[in-house]
């Protein structure tokens, strides 16, 4: 009975702050998503997300949004890939260059914004900032993915690699039997961090852009943003409640691709 | 990496932390230094619609006064510059009247009028409030010198401080000497003591009371 | 691998490191003068003359090291109460913080802006400290960290009489000592680079951060911000150098052991 006090003593002002400042405005959010008026608001029901979906602006930013995840986290799971098996060959020097290429996620964004405002000017007013903005995703998080795949390489023993050359595989064979299947799971923690990340990348779009910058980098963020100033709080907290069902519902996917991965490794 | 073990980024990084400490400490002395003094007046009402201001309040254009007021800085409150227009009725010697009730500011009290500066100053700067009388330009280069002068008297402070530099020279001499022995802790050492060389010259650095045009002018 | 291939890997590597370093060499570059004269005149600005850059830079300091310290003990004490003690409705907290972690800032930003109004607190320090100090992401990576450690130590240590401090201080906290300093690294940089919140809840301009200032400050004077920039970078690189080891420990053991 004590160890069970104990447990929930310790455990409760986090729990009581997370509560605070988390789930208590989620379900504010959820409250003015559903609700209308200033001053007193009435239950109104989805009326505010058909809305949001007749919103052009909405629409364009979802699109972009969705454009941004699909061409950025593949990219950058598979070069990262790539750069951890090439920095294995190199055993003398991989922990300064894994130093280095990990430095562009440490530093302030806006010394970065200023460099690419004087380099590429007047390429962000038109579509090409997309691309910008992608290579900046790429050069400021490639490292984190490289530290993790390198760790995770760096457990496969010898020894299987040199059965599979007595047994004269080839270097792809020994790559698709050997390094893939216990690559897997850390496949699936790079994805997600690699999403929470290139959500933070909004804070690149917004210092090169503006509050309303060219039409292919208007992030879903942009949107809030901008309703911010004009406390519209119906619309924004409808997105962001559209943005945290999408995340569930994402999450969900992912943890039961991953179960089924285990499974099948476990047949 | 030899270079990087935690002993030497310990080194470096408190190094480089004091330097930043000694350097807010300085940056505070001299930012003060470098506020331009002025004089400041009420004015001297007349009657209940005019009051007079001295001729020297009255900017280039005849049209504006500088008032200061009062805003929040860093520590301590500060007198920031601003720009009124008045209206002069008539001139009277030395004084400049003017209407009244256009010139109080919010409270009812009438603004302190710039009258003297020892620097031209514009808008939007920050100035500190003296009561020495400022004279004209001639009279104002000749006290900046004689404030040189008399800080020469200071100097006798700087010969502990000369002889502590000079132990430290004859400290990288020696240093000098051996290199052929370790390279990398002969070069840390170097490093080491030129820091305290730049220490002691930025603290020695913010005690005089270094003239406007130096400070200014780097 | 022949001798060839191994060079040309090499200079691959090491010119993506190059690419990758150039925008801090154009920054110092920067710093001396972009109009062509070299000149120390932005540095005399800045680190002499205004005492404005580098009292905002100790506020900083102060802030993000609050921040990183609050986060990791709080998540120390919460990833052991979790792991430790059979609790109901353990895996239904870890799961709703699981999803808070992915989450954006700017979801939460709204609420969090009205909540804190309603509280009273905004234009103080606490919107700064308090959100960021109850961040899920600590409690969730030690959780999944902890285990790792047999239960066997712990209940080895509470058979000989240890109190529950005695069991958190010398034992558990030395086994995960890389990742916890992995997290207090991960925190630190990210409150020393956060740039949505303070613009949100503080409305002083005086108060802001060093990293928000430096992305409001105009850019007129390039050489300036130059300088801002590399002051900025001090605090990080310091930490960053220091506990390099750790870190790739630190994540080593986290992505590694499952």
């Amino acid at each position: 009975m004590r160890k069970k006090l104990t447990g929930y003593a310790l455990a409760v002002p986090m729990i009581l702050g997370f509560t605070l400042f988390y789930v208590i405005p989620a379900c504010i959010m959820v409250w003015y998503s559903i609700s209308f008026g200033i001053g007193k608001r009435e239950y109104v029901g989805l009326d505010n997300f058909m809305e949001l979906f007749e919103n052009e602006m909405f629409l364009l930013a979802l699109k972009n949004t969705f454009r941004f995840l699909a061409i950025c986290v593949p990219t950058i799971i598979i070069i990262s890939l790539v750069i951890a098996l090439l920095l294995q060959k190199i055993s003398k020097h991989s922990m300064v260059l894994k130093t280095v290429y990990f430095y562009p996620m440490l530093m302030p964004i806006a010394s970065i914004v200023l460099l690419v405002r004087t380099i590429w000017g007047e390429h962000l007013q038109s579509t090409k900032a997309f691309v910008v903005l992608c290579l900046l995703y790429l050069w400021k998080f490639f490292g984190y993915h490289v530290l993790i795949f390198f760790a995770r390489l760096q457990m496969i023993p010898c020894t299987y690699y040199d059965c599979a050359e007595l047994n004269g595989a080839s270097g792809w064979g020994k790559f698709r039997y050997i390094t893939l299947p216990f690559i897997f799971p850390v496949i699936g923690f790079n994805v997600v961090l690699a999403i929470m990340n290139a959500f933070k990348c909004y804070r690149e779009a917004f210092l090169l852009g503006g509050e309303y910058p060219d039409e292919s980098i208007y992030l879903l963020q942009h949107f809030i943003n901008n309703h911010f100033q004009n406390l519209n709080y119906q619309r924004i907290s409808a997105a962001a409640v559209l943005m945290l069902f999408i995340f569930c519902s994402a999450s969900l996917i992912i943890w039961g691709f991953y179960k089924i991965a285990r499974r099948m490794s476990n047949e | 990496m030899r270079i990087m073990t935690k002993i030497n980024v310990w080194k470096a990084g408190s190094a480089i932390f004091l330097m930043l400490f000694v350097c807010t400490l300085v940056s505070l002395e001299i930012s003060e230094q470098l506020l331009v003094e002025v004089n400041v007046t009420q004015g001297r009402e007349i009657n209940d619609l005019e009051f007079a201001l001295p001729m020297s309040s009255l900017q280039g254009d005849g049209k504006t006064v500088y008032c200061i007021e009062k805003q929040k800085g860093v520590f301590r409150d500060e007198y920031v510059v601003k720009e009124e227009n008045v209206s002069v009725i008539r001139v009277e010697l030395e004084d400049i009247i003017i209407i009244g009730d256009s010139f109080y500011t919010n409270d009812g009290v009438r603004p302190f009028v710039i009258c003297a500066t020892s620097y031209p100053i514009n808008k939007g700067d920050i100035v500190e409030v003296s009561s020495r009388k400022i004279g004209t330009e001639a009279e104002e280069k000749e006290y900046l010198e004689e404030q040189i002068r008399s800080q020469k008297k200071i100097l006798l402070v700087g010969i502990p401080i000369a002889v502590i530099c000079l132990f430290l020279l004859y400290k990288v001499w020696t240093c000098c000497v051996k290199v052929h022995e370790k390279q990398w802790k002969f070069v840390v050492k170097v490093i080491g003591y030129f820091f305290l060389f730049v220490v002691i010259f930025l603290v020695y650095g913010s005690f005089l009371d270094l003239p406007r045009e130096i400070l200014v002018h780097v | 691998m022949s001798r060839k291939d191994s060079v040309f890997l090499k200079i691959f590597l090491i010119s993506l490191a190059i690419i990758v370093i150039s925008p801090i060499v154009h920054m110092i570059w920067m710093s001396f003068g972009a109009e062509g004269d070299f000149s120390f005149q932005a540095y005399y600005r800045v680190f002499l003359t205004e005492p404005g850059y580098l009292v905002k830079f100790w506020r900083s300091l102060l802030l993000s090291t609050l921040i990183a310290l609050g986060q990791t003990l709080l998540s120390c004490i919460t990833a052991f109460a979790f792991k430790n003690y059979k609790m109901r409705g353990t895996k239904v907290i870890l799961c709703i913080m699981v999803l808070f972690m992915i989450l954006p800032i700017q979801v939460t930003l709204l609420p969090n802006y009205l909540l804190l109004n309603y509280l009273n607190l905004l234009n103080t320090w606490w919107t700064l400290l308090l959100p960021n100090i109850f961040a899920p992401f600590g409690a969730v990576w030690l959780t999944f960290i902890l285990m790792t450690i047999p239960k066997e130590y712990i209940e080895a240590a509470s058979l000989d009489g240890a109190g529950v401090v005695t069991v958190l201080c010398r034992i558990v906290v030395p086994m995960i000592k890389a990742p916890l300093v992995t997290l207090f690294l991960i925190s630190f940089v990210d409150s020393w680079n956060m740039v949505e919140q303070p613009i949100t809840f503080l409305q002083e301009a005086r108060s802001y951060p060093l990293s928000v200032f430096l992305v409001i400050m105009n850019e007129q004077n390039v050489t300036t911000q130059s300088v801002c920039g590399m002051l900025c970078l001090i605090p990080v690189t310091l930490l960053f150098f220091y506990y390099h080891e750790e870190f790739v420990d630190g994540i080593a053991d986290a992505f590694a052991l499952h």
